[in-house]
């Protein structure tokens, strides 16, 4: 479990005022059929903002037209949208990679945190995947949360380190937060491992959203996916990437050290820049190609990216799929 | 293969190993970068690892090589023509002239010996370390100082410093035949060879009437370099030659003689010689060590426009006074002009009050005086005395007395009765002859058969062959030569013609055969020698060399004795100034003969162990073992003669060469074409030597630089060395794939990979 008397972290750090307008405007939906915790085992009938009214908001720019209150508009002049609560629940676990290789970034930790911190709280000045993998695990969860849903969390590595239980309270947002910020992230990566002991947890057909970098054995990977297809949950993977491992722009001989115990190798960057490009290219595409041969999706995402966008474009298109199999 | 500059290019191989230290000192410092996705690199690393290590390999091997060629080029690498190994440097003799014409000092007081020097100077600096330099002094005879050539240019130099202007002419002959085999050692050796010719090439420096030795005219592929010859020369006058009357002085009993009349000799050479002039001529007679100049007389010459040489006599009083057993030293001396040496010339002189002659002969008893009643000894005694006044002391010896005591304070001695020499007595007298006596032999009366001369030859070795009986003339007997005379008889010659002619020989013990060395001072009209006179050792082969070469003693022999009974000449007026002349002149010729001209043998008597040159610190050691250029004197002076207890044992005068002070100046083709005849000209297809190239006497050291010698490896190699450092560039980069941006590759995108 988690340390949760670690020292306060502030959430804002990772979740950026931008992916947070950006994201308050989507629901969240498994594409499954999802069994509510609170609401009995009943199928969901998907309407999207169609149940309870909960509250309104500020129509801002790509919002669905539908459902702008048209009376509040008559009185003041103003477009608000009418939002509902969620009839319900979904589970949505969150598997955070804390290996090594996670621990690497080359962005400035100011430039990324949105906060105005320069450093983190341990004192780093780089912006690391896990950082990212934080941030976007906080952002959705952020949403699930704000729709009523369960949330849980496993951060794992070889093997699962930490497992927060699934909540739907509005302080389990924070709990996340701080369990990740305070977990440290070192060791080498069995997916398949963490995996089988989080599906072990897990009674219910919940959403996984898997972030970590996914640099291990392709074969893994697909193993441990396959199992989680084989107990019918729906999976997201989600890999975190620095711009730097996509670019590989490095100019002089250096030797280089892996985070995962692979030891050091001196190497003339350039001259091995595109075998390396080659190779990487190649497993991400067999990454993303061992998703989608299970109906999962993958986001890719780098460090030097905001989270706002590529997330909202993900959800959008995973509303817009989901809108278009109840039409079917 | 050789290089110019050896030890650039040492050090250029050595920095080969900067790529190599920059490249471990590199890998060093490296902080390791962290790095996440290690799994991929590993995997493009083992993809990569030979093909890496291959260009690693090219890369380096590249650079390695441009290093090397850039080293080898800057080295300068030299392919000898014997083949890319085993060869070696230059060897470059230096021959430079230091003879009496080289001493000419120009406007700017800077002789020309100055500039040769400081041309091989220049010339040394432009060897390389592998490079031998040799050097020979041309001041006759040569002097090889470096030969065969060396290494150690340091020394070179340092001899080259130390070298003098000698009084002797240029011996450029000398010094081809000195380095020829050394020259043909090192062309056998592979090596280039070079020879350098540094002179003024005026014609006391090349007297191109003389053919060079021809000892490397078949050496075709040796380069050779000289001076330009010079355009203008500043002019000499020089004394050639002084001749005093008779070499020996006789005062008398008053102990001064005046007016001894002394021929001088002098010549000009250069563009004064078309000028009018004046030399001022001074004359005195001192001892060998006194600088004073008392008793001097001087005469002016007056030199017309063209006139080249003038001859003056001079008058000299010479006394006693001074007078040392070994003589004086007659000085003669113009003003000082631009060549030093030959402005003084010297003789030595003897001033004696009377001369001391021995008669070795029985003393008789009894003899009247009446002319039919003298003897041979009578007659001489007579021709000898005339007067009372006359300076010659005669002395009686028996001829059983005839010892080196008894001897010692002779001039000269006379042996009528020579069958009356008893067995050792004819080496004393040749032991006589060598200390500068001389002696006067006559055949004796009343002997049939003679055997003497045969103990006079082998002691004397004049080489002649003396009749063993006695000839009688015909009835009328035989006349003598009146055309012909000995240079004994220089004095007199004018009247010998009309004193000579009454004299009939009736009988004499004839003259069979003489050597070339002998002079026939008289002859009968037939053409026999009658009166000869020789040095002794003149035919020897092997006895006493260096009395031959002391030009000391003197043999005389009449053909008849000097009775009535064989010849009127007792009784003819040419019996008294026949043997005055021949006492005279015979003694001087004898005693003070000891002067001689600079480049050759100092010449000694047997008993000499050194030479000191008086004035100086000069000392020419006497070894019989010693070849003729070590053992030659080329400084002018007067020089001492001193046996192993450091006694006198005579003057010797040396004095400037005269052939070597000439200072008109010879055109570049007159002196190209003398050379040419040693050397070869250097024509085209030529198989005689090379030829002669004029060296620039601006830059005199770039004929021998490594500029002008060229490298025609050196550029082909910064050629190849650029084209490596162009091939390195492009693999260098094209193995780092610096350019990959350019093609395109990406992973991935940024955003989500689509959905279920």
């Amino acid at each position: 479990m988690a340390d949760l008397q670690a020292p306060q972290i502030d959430a804002t750090t990772y979740l950026h005022p931008q992916t947070l307008a950006r994201l308050a405007t989507f629901e969240m939906r498994a594409k499954m059929i999802v069994e509510g915790v609170m609401s009995g085992m009943h199928r969901s009938p998907y309407h999207g903002f169609s149940i309870e009214f909960a509250q309104h908001r500020p129509y801002v720019a790509g919002d669905d037209l539908r459902h702008l209150d048209w009376k509040v508009y008559g009185r003041s002049d103003k477009l608000h949208l009418k939002q509902y609560e969620q009839e319900t629940n979904l589970d949505l676990i969150l598997m955070v990679d804390s290996s090594g290789s996670m621990n690497f970034g080359t962005r400035s930790f100011g430039d990324a945190s949105g906060s105005g911190s320069s450093r983190s709280v341990d004192g780093r000045a780089n912006w690391t995947k896990f950082d990212h993998a934080t941030a976007l695990a906080a952002a959705m969860s952020y949403v699930a949360l704000r729709q009523g849903d369960r949330v849980g969390m496993v951060i794992y590595g070889d093997a699962v380190r930490t497992y927060v239980e699934r909540n739907s309270q509005q302080g389990q947002w924070r709990r996340l937060v701080d369990a990740l910020a305070t977990n440290p992230v070192e060791s080498e990566t069995n997916l398949g491992r963490a995996l089988d002991q989080t599906l072990a947890k897990l009674n219910n057909r919940c959403l996984i959203v898997i972030v970590s970098d996914f640099f291990e054995d392709v074969d893994a990977i697909r193993s441990a996916m396959a199992r989680a297809r084989h107990r019918r949950h729906d999976l997201i993977a989600c890999q975190v990437l620095d711009q730097q491992e996509r670019d590989f722009d490095f100019s002089e001989t250096a030797p280089f050290e892996g985070l995962e115990g692979e030891g050091r190798l001196k190497v003339d960057p350039r001259a091995l820049r595109k075998e390396y490009l080659d190779v990487f290219a190649k497993h991400c595409d067999a990454v993303q190609k061992t998703a989608r041969s299970f109906g999962f999706d993958l986001l890719q995402t780098t460090t030097h990216s905001w989270l706002g966008p590529p997330l909202a474009a993900f959800l959008a298109r995973r509303n817009a799929l989901m809108k278009r199999r109840r039409q079917r | 293969m050789t290089f110019m500059h050896a030890g650039l290019a040492l050090a250029g191989v050595l920095c080969i190993a900067v790529p190599i230290l920059i490249h471990l000192l590199l890998r060093q410092r490296r902080r390791p970068i962290v790095w996440a996705a290690m799994r991929f690199l590993m995997e493009a690393y083992k993809r990569q690892r030979r093909k890496l290590r291959l260009q690693q390999l090219i890369l380096l091997l590249l650079r390695c090589a441009m290093i090397l060629l850039i080293a080898l080029a800057i080295g300068r690498p030299l392919l000898e023509q014997s083949g890319l190994l085993g060869g070696s440097g230059r060897v470059v003799y230096f021959l430079v002239d230091n003879g009496l014409a080289a001493g000419a000092t120009s406007d700017t007081s800077e002789s020309a010996l100055d500039r040769h020097r400081a041309a091989v100077r220049e010339m040394i600096a432009e060897l390389s370390a592998d490079d031998q330099a040799g050097l020979v002094a041309l001041g006759g005879p040569a002097a090889a100082l470096v030969v065969p050539a060396s290494s150690d240019h340091g020394a070179v130099t340092s001899l080259l410093d130390g070298l003098q202007v000698v009084d002797s002419a240029t011996d450029l002959s000398g010094a081809l035949d000195r380095v020829a085999p050394e020259i043909n050692a090192a062309r056998e050796s592979g090596a280039e060879v070079v020879l350098v010719i540094l002179s003024d090439f005026y014609t006391g420096s090349a007297d191109v009437s003389q053919p060079l030795s021809t000892a490397l005219v078949d050496f075709d592929d040796i380069t050779v370099i000289a001076s330009p010859p010079r355009a203008s020369s500043p002019g000499n006058v020089q004394i050639v030659g002084v001749e005093p009357l008779r070499s020996v002085v006789l005062t008398g009993s008053g102990g001064v003689a005046s007016d001894q009349n002394v021929r001088v000799t002098l010549r000009r050479t250069g563009p004064i010689q078309a000028e009018a002039g004046t030399s001022r001529i001074k004359l005195r007679v001192s001892s060998a060590e006194q600088q004073a100049d008392d008793a001097i007389r001087e005469q002016v010459v007056r030199w017309k426009p063209g006139q080249s040489e003038a001859t003056v006599w001079v008058k000299l009083d010479a006394a006693t006074e001074g007078e040392t057993s070994e003589g004086q030293v007659l000085t003669a001396s113009i003003d000082r002009d631009a060549v030093d040496g030959d402005n003084t010339f010297r003789r030595t002189i003897a001033v004696r009050e009377a001369l001391a002659v021995g008669v070795i002969d029985q003393r008789r008893f009894g003899g009247g005086p009446g002319a039919d009643s003298k003897a041979a000894a009578d007659w001489i005694r007579l021709a000898l005395q005339p007067t009372t006044g006359t300076p010659v002391d005669v002395y009686d010896i028996e001829p059983a007395q005839v010892d080196a005591p008894t001897l010692a304070g002779l001039d000269a001695v006379f042996v009528p009765s020579p069958h009356l020499i008893q067995e050792g007595g004819w080496d004393r007298l040749r032991q006589f002859a060598d200390r500068g006596g001389m002696v006067i032999v006559t055949p004796p009366a009343g002997v049939a058969v003679h055997l003497w001369p045969d103990a006079m030859e082998r002691s004397f070795g004049v080489g002649w062959r003396l009749a063993r009986e006695v000839t009688t003339a015909p009835e009328a007997g035989w006349r003598l030569d009146e055309h012909s005379f000995g240079s004994l008889l220089t004095l007199i010659e004018s009247e010998l013609p009309t004193l000579v002619r009454p004299v009939v020989v009736d009988r004499t013990l004839a003259i069979e055969e003489v050597t070339t060395g002998t002079q026939t001072v008289l002859s009968l009209r037939d053409g026999r020698p009658w009166l000869v006179a020789a040095e002794p050792g003149e035919g020897d082969d092997t006895d006493a060399p260096r009395a031959r070469e002391s030009g000391r003693g003197l043999l005389i022999y009449l053909g008849s004795a000097p009775e009535l009974a064989w010849s009127t000449l007792p009784a003819m007026p040419l019996m008294v100034p026949l043997t005055q002349e021949l006492v005279r002149q015979g003694v001087g010729e004898a005693s003070g003969a000891w002067s001689m001209i600079a480049g050759g043998a100092l010449g000694a008597s047997p008993a000499t162990a050194r030479f000191e040159r008086i004035g100086s610190g000069d000392v020419i050691m006497v070894d019989p073992e010693r070849t003729y250029g070590e053992s030659a004197v080329r400084n002018a002076g007067v020089w001492r003669a001193l046996d192993a207890a450091a006694r006198s044992r005579g003057l010797v005068a040396v004095n400037a060469d005269p052939a070597g002070g000439r200072l008109a100046v010879q055109t570049e083709g007159v002196v190209r074409g003398w050379l040419a005849e040693a050397l070869g000209d250097g024509t085209v297809g030529d198989e005689l030597g090379a030829g002669v190239s004029w060296y620039d006497p601006v830059a005199p050291g770039r004929m021998l630089s490594s500029d002008e010698r060229g490298s025609p490896v050196a550029l082909p190699l910064l050629i190849a060395a650029l084209a490596l450092a162009l091939l390195e560039a492009l693999l260098a980069r094209w193995f780092s794939h610096a350019s990959i941006d350019g093609l395109g590759v990406s992973v991935g995108g940024a955003t989500a990979g689509g959905s279920a």
